[in-house]
């Protein structure tokens, strides 16, 4: 199930009268719960015992952990929790690469390897909820967090069905809290939720899935397009991969708002991202955030002498790159964006750049034309790192490079140019959102022309819609 | 504090009434603006009937087989060399299946074509799953209107089936059907009148692969480039052997062998079609193509007298010209010289009923 199906409609709406309905806050709370687990179900039922698992581990480890001041059996449950959840996440979405990998490398070495791979179909959204449950016990271990007593609540921060198969990775000090707050209907902020969820719509419905029939073209066969095409097919790519993602964080978000809850925004403009690093504090908060926290700050961080924050920093991005997905187009993208960070660091960093920058601080038309040099060349950097994301083998990520670098044309085959001018509509209003051109209008009209409003809007934005439904990309990470 | 819920939840509903009467009027006017869905080969015949329907007193109605083995202008010529006036319309459509072809003769008959005398139908099976790759398709989504959904779901309900598949057959029935009434999607109508390159190229579906119909409405497979057409020649050509065996196995069939019963649903919906059609002052005939299966139900359906006329042309001991490979494009098809043949044979048939007055037929002019 998805939310631009009609079915999520339906089911939304079931939810969303029942949950009110009810006066106690924790058959609210049950009700969630059941919802989630059908939800999730609705994919494949057998994978809700993965969740169930990760979800009585990790509540385990925490009960554990708040119980006991004995480092040593601390530690216990804390590898404990981590190798259930590292085991799931490892069989199910790296198994196959990692033997594959294996081979292939003792095969260099003159030592071939009789190996087979497992049919093993990735349970949508694990890399999501694994590492969800992971942060919870790190932080019950670092005594930042006390552990849930209530089962009840720890299952439903887990299994939370807005945010569930693609985030925003909760943090558990974000949402626990949430659950002992008695919620109203009058504290719902409807206008704002039902924007935002419409929004979302909108650039799933209407662009990403419209625009992947022309990405999926131009990536089938990149060699017989012309480097005109290669740049329709990497720029669309950015567009399908951005309004998809973001799309469904937008709808998760107004999803759980109408429901009482908050999570933590996914995304703030990031191809108007002026650096590398702003890029990352834009795109997949949640994630770039965890990755900060539960891995480059434990591998030293900043301390250290700089060569040793540059490796882990490049190290946090490999294995950011490896969890998208399991395969070394991934790696090699999370190496493209570490290495960008690592160089927008020793730049940042370079005495004569600092005191030219400061030197220039008082000219106003540097001080504009900088940032927009800055936020080209970090989305072209961007768009670039995205070949690999998503290309479909290696080769064809080195055709649509040449393509895009060299504009060097490696076939005959011309996407229509045309589409350029629908891009160019899409920066142009998403630069008119940006600069908040028109923020918070639906605050200021009456709750009757509100709601003739989002009706008349809805209307259109279904006439809009793409001919066919396509999964969320980020499902199968 | 009772009261402020209350009001609360009033409020509530009264804003969804508000939402739901904006989308709904919106919807609506939408719909009166937008030009009609230009669907590959149906759009086109449609409007060239539509132009021309006082010139045919017959129509084929059908799959892809009537669509790609009969030539009207042959058909008409031989039945007029024999004195009967036969201007006929090839209506086949690819991929067509029962409910769709009922909805298709719907529309034909709306147009109330003046001299209409004759219906000639294949029902190749009654298929309510639709396949993936066509469930948003336009020609999909514009037959399930508001007039269509009970007579869908009467059938989904007649079905021997258990109540899983049931309950997903009219899941997937409502999906085109909320989309029809929802214009889901439909803005690309309005984009194609202002950029139909770029629209084009926004949607490089399945269905732009099929060249434009004759003007009589008839076009051979041999005409058509696409690899989906090359591709499944190649594939057919592959397995010669396997095809002849199922030639084989068919002709060594009893004619009257039950291998398929007829289900409830399938004699309702062909007492329907019988209805619509005499309803309309003409006669059904029904026919079936020279396939590689006994259809043993359409035989039943005609002993029991719900089929009235009916021409059977899979037999391959009687009709062995029609199997050969050199007559036939595909597994399920004829190419251009096969449908010459079975052209021929079906205006034979039809003829020979003329013949023994089975059914009343307009003389020639010059007879």
């Amino acid at each position: 199930m998805i939310f631009t199906e009609f079915r999520f409609f339906w089911f939304f709406a079931i939810v969303f009268l029942v949950y009110w309905l009810m006066q106690r806050n924790s058959h609210r709370k049950i009700w969630l719960f059941i919802c989630s687990y059908i939800f999730y179900g609705a994919w494949d039922w057998r994978f809700l015992s993965l969740i169930w698992l990760s979800t009585v581990i990790d509540y385990m480890a925490g009960v554990k952990l708040a119980d006991t001041e004995d480092a040593a059996a601390r530690k216990k449950w804390l590898i404990l929790s981590m190798c259930g959840n590292l085991g799931l996440l490892g069989f199910f979405k790296y198994f196959n690469f990692f033997v594959g990998s294996t081979a292939d490398f003792l095969d260099f070495l003159g030592l071939p390897m009789q190996y087979q791979t497992l049919k093993i179909v990735l349970p949508a959204g694990i890399s999501f909820y694994t590492f969800q449950t992971m942060s919870y016990t790190i932080d019950v271990y670092r005594g930042k967090l006390e552990a849930v007593k209530n089962f009840r609540d720890f299952a439903l921060f887990v299994s939370f069905f807005p945010q569930l198969v693609a985030g925003p990775i909760v943090r558990a000090a974000d949402f626990l809290p949430q659950l002992t707050t008695a919620k109203s209907l009058a504290t719902v902020n409807f206008r704002d939720c039902l924007v935002l969820f419409l929004v979302g719509f909108i650039k799933k419905a209407c662009i990403s899935d419209r625009i992947s029939v022309i990405v999926d073209q131009y990536f089938t066969a990149p060699d017989t397009y012309t480097a005109s095409s290669a740049w329709v097919g990497v720029l669309f790519y950015a567009v399908q991969i951005y309004c998809d993602f973001s799309g469904y964080t937008d709808m998760a978000i107004a999803t759980a708002g109408l429901l009482g809850y908050e999570l933590c925004a996914n995304f703030d403009f990031p191809y108007f991202a002026t650096n590398i690093s702003e890029f990352w504090r834009r795109w997949h908060m949640s994630l770039s955030t965890w990755l900060r926290d539960y891995l480059y700050i434990p591998l030293g961080g900043n301390r250290g002498t700089k060569l040793f924050a540059y490796r882990n920093l490049m190290l946090t991005m490999l294995l950011g790159g490896l969890w998208h997905g399991a395969g070394w187009n991934f790696v090699i993208w999370g190496g493209l964006h570490g290495g960008a960070l690592v160089f927008h660091r020793v730049w940042s960093n370079l005495k004569l750049v600092r005191s030219w920058a400061s030197a220039q601080k008082n000219s106003l038309a540097l001080a504009q034309i900088l940032p927009f040099i800055g936020a080209i060349l970090t989305f072209y950097w961007v768009c670039l790192a995205w070949i690999f994301f998503r290309a479909r083998d290696f080769h064809s990520a080195i055709s649509t490079l040449q393509s895009f670098v060299l504009f060097h044309s490696n076939g005959t085959n011309q996407l229509d140019l045309n589409l350029l001018w629908v891009f160019a509509f899409f920066a142009l209003i998403h630069f008119a959102t940006y600069r908040r051109l028109w923020h918070n209008w639906w605050h200021h009209i009456p709750g009757w022309s509100f709601a003739a409003f989002y009706g008349f809007a809805f209307s259109l934005v279904l006439l809009f819609i793409a001919p066919n439904y396509a999964p969320f990309i980020y499902f199968q990470f | 504090m009772k009261t402020a819920k209350t009001s609360h939840w009033q409020r509530l509903f009264s804003y969804f009434a508000i939402f739901f009467g904006a989308f709904a009027g919106t919807t609506f006017g939408i719909r009166l603006i937008l030009p009609p869905p230009e669907i590959p080969v149906v759009t086109p015949k449609l409007t060239t009937f539509a132009a021309t329907k006082q010139n045919y007193n017959a129509i084929f109605i059908g799959s892809s087989r009537t669509y790609r083995h009969i030539i009207p202008s042959i058909f008409d010529a031989e039945l007029q060399r024999r004195g009967y006036n036969i201007t006929s319309y090839n209506f086949g459509i690819y991929a067509m299946q029962l409910p769709e072809t009922y909805f298709l003769l719907q529309q034909i008959l709306a147009m109330k074509p003046p001299g209409l005398q004759y219906v000639f139908i294949d029902i190749d099976s009654v298929n309510l799953d639709i396949p993936k790759e066509n469930r948003r398709t336009d020609r999909v989504i514009s037959w399930h209107g508001w007039q269509q959904m009970p007579e869908i779901y009467q059938l989904i309900g007649k079905q021997n089936q258990n109540w899983r598949k049931k309950q997903n057959l009219m899941q997937l029935h409502a999906t085109p059907f909320f989309s029809n009434i929802g214009n889901l999607g439909q803005a690309d109508r309005l984009f194609a009148l202002l950029a139909p390159a770029t629209t084009k190229s926004l949607n490089p579906g399945y269905d732009t692969a099929y060249k434009e119909p004759g003007a009589d409405g008839y076009l051979s497979l041999d005409n058509e480039d696409d690899i989906i057409f090359t591709k499944q020649r190649q594939e057919y050509l592959a397995k010669l052997d396997d095809y002849h065996a199922q030639v084989a196995t068919l002709a060594g069939q009893e004619q009257t062998q039950k291998t398929r019963r007829l289900q409830p649903y399938e004699a309702d919906i062909i007492q329907k079609l019988v209805k619509a059609v005499t309803d309309a002052g003409a006669t059904p005939i029904f026919f079936i193509h020279p396939v590689l299966k006994q259809e043993a139900h359409l035989i039943e359906a005609h002993q029991k007298g719900y089929i009235p006329i009916l021409f059977p042309f899979n037999q391959p001991d009687k009709f062995p010209n029609l199997y050969e490979p050199e007559n036939r494009y595909d597994w399920y098809h004829l190419n251009h010289k096969g449908a010459e043949e079975f052209t021929q044979l079906l205006a034979d048939e039809f003829a020979r009923y003329c013949h023994l007055s089975l059914v009343t037929c307009p003389l020639s002019p010059d007879k």
